[in-house]
């Protein structure tokens, strides 16, 4: 019976397959014991409807607003960043970037065929090496994380770029 | 009945910076709010906190709010965990179905106080049954009737599996169906 009342439930609440809505449709029709349990379930259902919504004081919504005025302004994200501000710090970061990639190709002696990271490297170290602010070694660690840090970063965005194209195909 | 698109242009009137917007969406939904909080608080005070609070809890994520789903479900999914979160607190005593004496003390209390025509209303037991259910029972009749949430919503609110709530639902339907038959005969009794 229990099962009889599942089905009829799923049939009321109009979650039936078309073809289980057929089946229970002609249940309907030609089982007595059926339709009286449908009958029975329906009246049910009806009653569930007669539910009164609960309503709360008359002063809720002041209640509410007032402390509402109390808070922070929910806004966007797009209101609380300014446009601007997103431009100007991808303007420094690529600028940083136009810069090192200059330093680096000025420091190229193009007629040494030995390694030219290696040759670049030592040139650029030299140089800061003059001014005795940096140990030589420090400088090369320093010079090969930075390089690291800006090749997965230029991945990483290269990444971004090419799924945003594809997403929008 | 309320409209989904409607709520989510007042939603952006409220995020682009007009806060007093946010009212129009309180006087829309308090109703609905207010009654999924009493079944779980019974207490008129403490339902009005709850509802209070969520939709406070509401304003402060609202641009949190994805609208991948309808506006009322994001806010019955506060609004019962609020609820749930004050039950813990205030360790409310809850009655079950399964509770004979319970159900024996809520009956002798309520009928002795209603007026004879409501009494008589089959509404009146309606809603007198629901009390007797378990919060979570009460919860899923309430979304599923009054709040009109699918299975899938009521799903997404409760945290639970849609198959879960299709079971809970059942379940609840059938201890309401059972309390409701209790009463009328005693009801029946009374006027005999």
């Amino acid at each position: 019976m229990k099962d009889i009342e599942l089905r009829i439930w799923d049939y009321i609440d109009g979650l039936s397959s078309e073809e289980e809505k057929n089946v229970i449709e002609q249940l309907i029709k030609s089982d007595l014991v059926f339709k009286a349990k449908y009958d029975e379930l329906l009246a049910i259902n009806s009653d569930f409807d007669l539910m009164e919504l609960d309503a709360p004081s008359m002063v809720f919504t002041n209640k509410v607003m007032n402390q509402i005025n109390l808070e922070l302004r929910p806004l966007s994200a797009k209101a609380k960043t300014d446009k601007k501000i997103i431009y100007l710090i991808a303007g420094l970061f690529g600028l940083m970037m136009i810069g090192c990639i200059v330093v680096i190709i000025n420091q190229i002696d193009w007629t040494i065929g030995t390694s030219t990271t290696q040759h670049v490297i030592n040139n650029f170290g030299q140089n800061f090496n003059n001014l005795n602010l940096i140990p030589q070694e420090l400088l090369n660690k320093y010079f090969y994380g930075f390089l690291m840090f800006d090749i997965i970063a230029g991945l990483m965005f290269l990444d971004k770029m090419i799924r945003k194209r594809s997403a929008s195909f | 009945m309320r409209n989904k698109s409607s709520d989510l242009e007042i939603i952006d009137v409220i995020l682009n910076g007009n806060q007093l917007a946010y009212a129009d969406l309180v006087k829309r939904h308090q109703s609905y709010v207010f009654s999924l909080a009493m079944r779980f608080t019974r207490k008129r005070e403490d339902a009005e906190e709850v509802a209070q609070d969520s939709f406070v809890k509401a304003y402060r994520s609202l641009s949190q709010y994805k609208k991948e789903s309808k506006f009322s479900t994001w806010l019955y999914t506060i609004t019962y965990h609020t609820a749930m979160t004050h039950l813990r607190k205030k360790k409310l005593e809850t009655s079950s179905l399964d509770d004979d004496a319970n159900i024996i003390q809520l009956e002798s209390k309520g009928v002795n106080d209603e007026n004879s025509v409501e009494k008589k209303s089959r509404r009146f037991y309606v809603n007198k049954a629901i009390g007797m259910l378990l919060p979570d029972d009460k919860a899923v009749i309430t979304l599923f009737y009054q709040g009109e949430q699918s299975l899938e919503e009521i799903a997404t609110i409760m945290n639970l599996e849609a198959n879960t709530v299709k079971v809970k639902l059942h379940r609840a339907r059938h201890k309401l169906k059972e309390k409701l038959e209790t009463l009328l005969k005693d009801e029946v009794k009374e006027l005999l």
